[in-house]
């Protein structure tokens, strides 16, 4: 394989000697140091290949052995390069096409991001951006180094990182540090106090001295779990106290809902605008002119992928969507309804770690609106840390 | 006792064949005969002759040769 393209590079020749001794010939060549392949006898002569420069050289050789050469074949680059020097463009186009291979080289075109996992890809990607590598910079002087050494300074959740740059692709490896499991550092001694007022339905005591019972009514403030131990030898010990205890805890929301609301919604009316990018040059392919004055926008983009590599050339497109305004008036069916979702809201989000036990809405309507108000009971954990110092004389 | 029989190997030509399809002939010192059917080599102590078919020189040096082809006959002349 090696040696065909050299011999391409070099040009060679297929020829045919005839003659009388063309066993003669063949030994001549190979004392004048020239190399000779796929000899095969033919009817007095020989047919064989050798390198272009050789076969000019060959010629006294060749009449010393009474042999008469004719080429029957040329290959290679000089015969091509000669076959064409009289077309100057076609020689300047490829030289133009390998110069933007080798410039467009010079860029990356994508960058591929593998080991993500709870990193979001876009945020990697701009910081990625901010340390210099993005699509469309150069590559020649990027300090791949320095930009993964930034990239794991800025990006606390990472914990190894690789940037390799293979032609116009970077691709970045990456590894996800391993999370901490959380480590109780509380070292003072500490009771556990009732956060609420309730009635224990549940005690799960890891260390401490367990003052209620389940069932039993506290109030708020009250000792829940005592952090000071009595020992066999009549003395005490103070323990930091940890426990979850649960109760099933009263507790109220009330807000207020308007009878008038504006309520927005998306009309049909849709205007499409589109642009051809590439890298960070973009064109408008189509020029609607159509604006809203109240418009929901949503932007699409998408790449061309060639080989399963995304190319830094697309398409993006941004649709605005009309939006109406109405002012509706809240019947006491709606109003409930809206009630109920902000109260889902309230438990989502404020009373995340609760159970609901019991619900009890009701909505009183005025003039202007409904006052709504939510009876809960919630089972949560009220265990509430103190700590408490000891003098000891 | 027995007598031992000293060889003298000197320029010898060392001869290497692959099966009867591929041939080696190292310490040739020249080609006398090529011929698809007969090729006839010299060498400094005798002329090899291959006989067969579809005989031809793969590649040539100044002192070897490799003969490719079915041979049906090696012939030492001395």
């Amino acid at each position: 394989m090696l040696m065909n393209i050299f011999r391409f590079i070099k040009g060679s020749v297929d020829f045919e000697g005839k003659g009388k001794f063309p066993e003669r010939f063949l030994n001549l060549t190979v004392r004048s140091g020239i190399n000779l392949w796929n000899a095969r006898p033919v009817e007095r002569g020989l047919r064989g290949s050798m390198t272009a420069a050789d076969y000019r050289k060959i010629r006294p050789t060749a009449r010393k052995a009474g042999v008469r050469l004719r080429v029957t074949k040329k290959r290679g680059l000089p015969f091509i390069a000669a076959k064409y020097r009289y077309r100057k463009g076609l020689l300047v186009g490829a030289a133009a096409g390998m110069a933007l291979i080798v410039f467009l080289s010079c860029f990356v075109w994508t960058i591929e991001i593998n080991g993500c996992e709870n990193i979001s890809r876009a945020r990697l990607l701009s910081v990625l951006a901010e340390n210099g590598l993005s699509e469309g910079s150069f590559r020649a002087g990027m300090d791949v180094s320095k930009i993964k050494r930034d990239t794991l300074l800025k990006v606390d959740e990472l914990g190894w990182m690789s940037v390799n740059l293979s032609g116009g692709k970077a691709i970045v490896e990456v590894r996800e540090k391993a999370k901490k499991p959380p480590v109780n550092t509380h070292q003072k001694p500490c009771n556990i106090m009732a956060a609420a007022d309730g009635i224990i339905t549940d005690c799960k005591v890891r260390n401490g001295i367990l003052n209620v019972i389940k069932g039993s009514g506290v109030v708020k403030g009250q000792m829940l779990v005592s952090g000071v131990i009595p020992t066999q030898q009549n003395t005490v010990r103070y323990v930091c106290s940890d426990a979850d205890i649960y109760a099933d805890v009263n507790s109220k929301k009330e807000f207020y809902l308007p009878k008038s609301i504006n309520y927005n919604s998306i009309t049909e009316n849709k205007t499409e605008r589109s642009r051809l990018f590439l890298f960070n040059f973009s064109l408008p392919c189509n020029f609607a002119y159509q604006s809203y004055s109240t418009a929901a926008y949503t932007r699409e983009s998408q790449s061309l992928v060639l080989n399963g590599v995304t190319l830094p050339l697309g398409l993006k497109t941004e649709t605005a969507t009309e939006i109406d305004s109405n002012q509706t008036s809240l019947s006491k069916k709606q109003a409930k309804a809206a009630a109920e979702n902000q109260l889902a809201l309230y438990e989502a989000f404020e009373k995340g770690g609760s159970k609901v036990v019991k619900r009890d809405l009701k909505l009183t309507e005025d003039k202007n609106g409904y006052k709504c108000s939510a009876s809960y009971i919630f089972n949560e954990n009220i265990a509430n840390t103190v700590d408490f110092s000891v003098n000891e004389e | 006792m027995k007598d031992r029989i000293a060889f003298d190997m000197g320029d010898a030509p060392l001869i290497e064949m692959i099966s009867n399809r591929r041939i080696t002939v190292e310490g040739s010192t020249g080609i006398l005969h090529y011929e698809a059917e007969n090729i006839k080599i010299n060498t400094n102590r005798m002329i090899i002759s291959f006989c067969g078919r579809g005989l031809r020189v793969r590649c040539i040096s100044c002192s070897c040769v490799e003969i490719e082809g079915f041979v049906s006959a090696v012939e030492f002349v001395t």
